[in-house]
């Protein structure tokens, strides 16, 4: 589990962990882990301008650390992971650990952990999927699978349009057209064990955006994305494990923005961002211990014509150590955890977390964790040279920042019928420091306004959920939750911006025979304003989705569905595409 | 980026002149937005000069008076009145305006009266203004009375410092939340380097794409009433 970085059952999870399992027939019309994830309640949609991502625990998408099997993604630009290019179908699930998490996974994990596992089995199967907005996506996965070895093939295409904003020339997140391969091989051995990661892409972006001005700009983004990795593991004696993992991650992006009328480029940027990791992890089983520790050294390098200098580097080398101690016959467990960084931009940070859980019996479980998490600055708030010329102002990088940090609280009590029912409680409450903002320096010589960051400021968020897994009979399943945010900036005592307070959603789903019937619907009350919002254009949001499937055999699924079924067009802040219907085709010829 | 230098150029038709009982211009149309209007790409150098009255064959005449014209039947004598999209966005490279001409000149040319960088306004050292505040550009007729100042830059602070055209405030005003730029409602007086009293207005910051720094004048040279000689 990604909570503990040890393995677990659902349910025996010392760490509260949202679990979302890529269900075939009922999530046949989403096409990336974004859609999957802005279903659920607690988890906000922060429309970006490249993508959308999630906010965790009401903290903004760069407070969440978003992995792929356990290990950090390239490509972070404006500090945000856009999930809607991750696609849904290399997905087997995806793991959400709410609350500070920098003990075992270092900068980044302050509001959470999301953690997307990939689909590791040979799997051969081609899949069509196509909207009515004109969203299109097909993907064949192939591979062989020996006795000890296998190789598992993927090779994907989309295209995405923008969406246009109401009453606006502008686009919200960007149309897409990505075509990329993974290729995963894996050799197992007695007591070891091999296995790799190939991943490559080509993606352009494009959109519309207005200057407050009133200038109608295109842009694009030309993305390469390149990852090769290997994780080689030993299975020693008394279930021990040393487990090691190198990766690279490269991205590229060539940024254009042209005035649309006239096709003149108005800037051009380019950026390659590196990302070296390697780690060596090694877990034992001592008694009533589950010793898990280990040591990570991520090399970081960036080069992009942003940058107050041509190419930047930064390496971070980290130890954690984590104890699970069982007690009174695995009914009351202990994990306290710490982790050590070292960074050549700053000197080091220690980060802890202490979890309990508390399960008397079979049928409830008490969860109690306290966690410290932190943000290194990024990149672009240490180095960035950032000049909007169509706006009118500089961005300069400050690279005296410190980290920011947070402590946080979280709460979890889960009760269950086993195979019948279950019901979860929780609870946070979040106070990050130093949170790190833009203010205006002066006006430089030639009058331009000109922002750099500074540790300024602090916030605070709090919040409790309640979710219903309620099967009511063989056929119907309805599962249910409930979310509440507050969110405050302490510094000037106002409400964070552009939060709901409230959010509801549910699935209710219908099984008979070879059908599945799905609807699947989520509230978000009104965005909170504060003193800067515009009221105008809070109000609370309604969007659903109803699917058919249709599973004809063991080799053919098919499946329909109207998507935004009540044509909500969502806020300025969680951009809706129009109503659509789509349609899905996904044909296993042999397993 | 190649910047193109858009000159906008609206000569208003000089319909009447010489009729002692009318006395007006037809300055009035200028209130039809002439930077809105889809103005003609053109090189600077074929900035309209001011017409004469006289003649009514206003590209013709290849330099402006030194002195205004003037028509011995007439009461009034009236410049066109000259709107000029200028090409500030270079950030380090002053764009020079002679008002008398109505023309972008070279930094060598010692006609210049105004530059323009940026957000930038200088004045030449023999050029003095007046501002006019909160006043519509058809309600100021002649140069009025009281003091003219010059620029005085001062040494080694901020390049806008002590310019009259950024003293006290600015003649824009800046929203924090959106960076966008407006002209506040002043109109400049400036007596030229050429001997005239012109009226100026910074219409806009942004050309008709919505660009910034392509900054939107409107100049007028206040004609001189015969019957006030």
């Amino acid at each position: 589990m990604t909570g503990t970085r040890t393995p677990h059952t659902r349910w025996d999870s010392p760490v509260p962990t949202q679990t979302f399992v890529v269900n075939d027939e009922t999530l046949q019309h989403y096409h990336s882990v974004y859609e999957l994830l802005a279903r659920a309640p607690g988890l906000d949609v922060v429309d970006g301008v490249r993508g959308q991502s999630i906010r965790l625990d009401g903290l903004d998408a760069k407070y969440t650390l978003v992995l792929i099997d356990g290990q950090r993604l390239g490509g972070r630009i404006d500090e945000a992971y856009d999930l809607r290019s991750i696609e849904l179908d290399g997905v087997q699930r995806v793991e959400i650990i709410r609350g500070a998490g920098s003990a075992l996974y270092g900068s980044d994990a302050i509001g959470g952990v999301i953690n997307i596992i990939t689909r590791h089995s040979v799997k051969h199967r081609v899949r069509i999927h196509g909207d009515t907005n004109g969203q299109k996506d097909a993907l064949i996965g192939t591979g062989f699978q020996g006795e000890s070895s296998s190789v598992s093939i993927d090779v994907y295409g989309n295209n995405d349009k923008p969406v246009q904003l109401n009453g606006s020339e502008a686009t919200s997140f960007s149309g897409s057209k990505k075509y990329g391969t993974q290729i995963i091989p894996r050799y197992t051995s007695d007591n070891w064990d091999i296995k790799g990661r190939l991943q490559g892409s080509k993606e352009i972006l494009t959109a519309t955006e207005l200057s407050p001005a009133g200038a109608v700009l295109k842009r694009e983004n030309k993305i390469t994305h390149s990852t090769i990795g290997v994780e080689p593991s030993l299975y020693l004696e008394n279930e021990s494990e040393l487990r090691f993992t190198l990766k690279q991650d490269q991205s590229e992006d060539d940024y254009t923005q042209k005035l649309r009328r006239t096709g003149a480029v108005q800037t051009e940027q380019e950026t390659m961002e590196r990302i070296l990791e390697s780690s060596l992890t090694y877990i034992k089983p001592l008694g009533i211990h589950l010793l898990n520790s280990g040591v990570q050294i991520i090399d970081e390098n960036l080069e992009s014509d942003r940058l107050l200098q041509d190419s930047v580097d930064r390496n971070r080398t980290a130890f954690y150590i984590q104890d699970e101690i069982s007690l009174y016959d695995r009914k009351f467990s202990i994990i306290p955890s710490i982790r050590q960084d070292y960074d050549t931009q700053y000197d080091n940070h220690t980060s802890k977390k202490l979890s309990l859980r508390y399960a008397p019996d079979d049928s409830q479980a008490l969860m109690i964790s306290y966690g410290e998490g932190y943000r290194a600055p990024s990149f672009k708030e240490l180095y960035l040279l950032f000049e909007n010329t169509s706006v009118g102002y500089v961005v300069e990088g400050n690279d005296e920042l410190t980290p920011e940090s947070s402590r946080n609280v979280h709460l979890q009590y889960n009760l269950r019928d086993q195979g019948r029912w279950s019901i979860g409680i929780g609870a946070f409450h979040t106070v990050i420091k130093d949170l790190i903002e833009d203010v205006l320096l002066q006006r430089d010589a030639a009058g331009q306004m000109r922002y750099s960051y500074e540790n300024i400021s602090r916030a605070e968020t709090a919040g409790a959920d309640l979710s219903l897994a309620l099967p009511m009979s063989d056929r119907f399943h309805l599962q249910l939750a409930y979310g509440y945010l507050y969110a405050r900036d302490l510094s000037r005592q106002v409400a964070l911006l552009r939060r709901s307070k409230h959010s509801l959603s549910y699935e209710l789903s219908y099984r008979k025979d070879r059908f599945t019937l799905a609807n699947q619907v989520k509230w978000q009350s009104a965005r909170e304003p504060n003193e800067k919002a515009d009221l105008a254009n809070d109000k609370a949001i309604v969007n659903g989705d109803l699917s058919l499937s249709y599973r004809q055999d063991s080799s053919w699924l098919y499946s329909i569905a109207i998507q935004n079924l009540g044509g909500s067009s969502g806020d300025a802040y969680w951009i809706i595409p129009r109503r659509s219907l789509s349609f899905s085709l996904t044909w296993i010829p042999f397993t | 980026m190649k910047s193109l230098a858009i000159v906008s150029v609206v000569l208003l038709a000089l319909t009447q002149f010489a009729c002692s009982d009318s006395g007006r211009s037809s300055d009035n149309n200028a209130d039809s937005n002439p930077i809105a209007a889809p103005a003609p790409v053109v090189d600077s150098t074929t900035t309209l000069p001011p017409a004469e009255a006289t003649t009514g064959e206003g590209d013709a005449i290849a330099e402006p008076p030194a002195t205004p014209p003037k028509d011995s039947a007439a009461d009034v004598i009236v410049y066109p009145v000259v709107a000029l999209g200028i090409d500030a966005t270079s950030k380090t490279a002053w764009t020079h305006f002679d008002l008398d001409s109505g023309k972008v000149v070279a930094e060598t040319d010692v006609s210049w009266d105004l530059a323009f960088k940026r957000t930038s306004i200088k004045m030449n050292s023999n050029v003095k203004a007046q501002v006019l505040r909160d006043t519509a550009f058809e309600a100021v007729a002649a140069a009025p009375a009281g003091a003219y100042t010059a620029d005085a830059p001062v040494v080694g602070g901020p390049e806008t410092d002590g310019l009259f055209f950024h003293t006290p405030s600015p003649w824009y005003e800046y929203n924090m939340e959106t960076h966008v730029i407006s002209p506040r409602n002043s109109i400049y007086v400036v007596k030229s380097n050429g001997g005239h009293d012109v009226k100026v207005q910074i219409v806009d910051y942004y050309n008709a794409d919505r660009l910034p720094a392509f900054i939107q004048t409107k100049s007028h040279i206040l004609g001189l009433s015969a019957a006030a000689e």
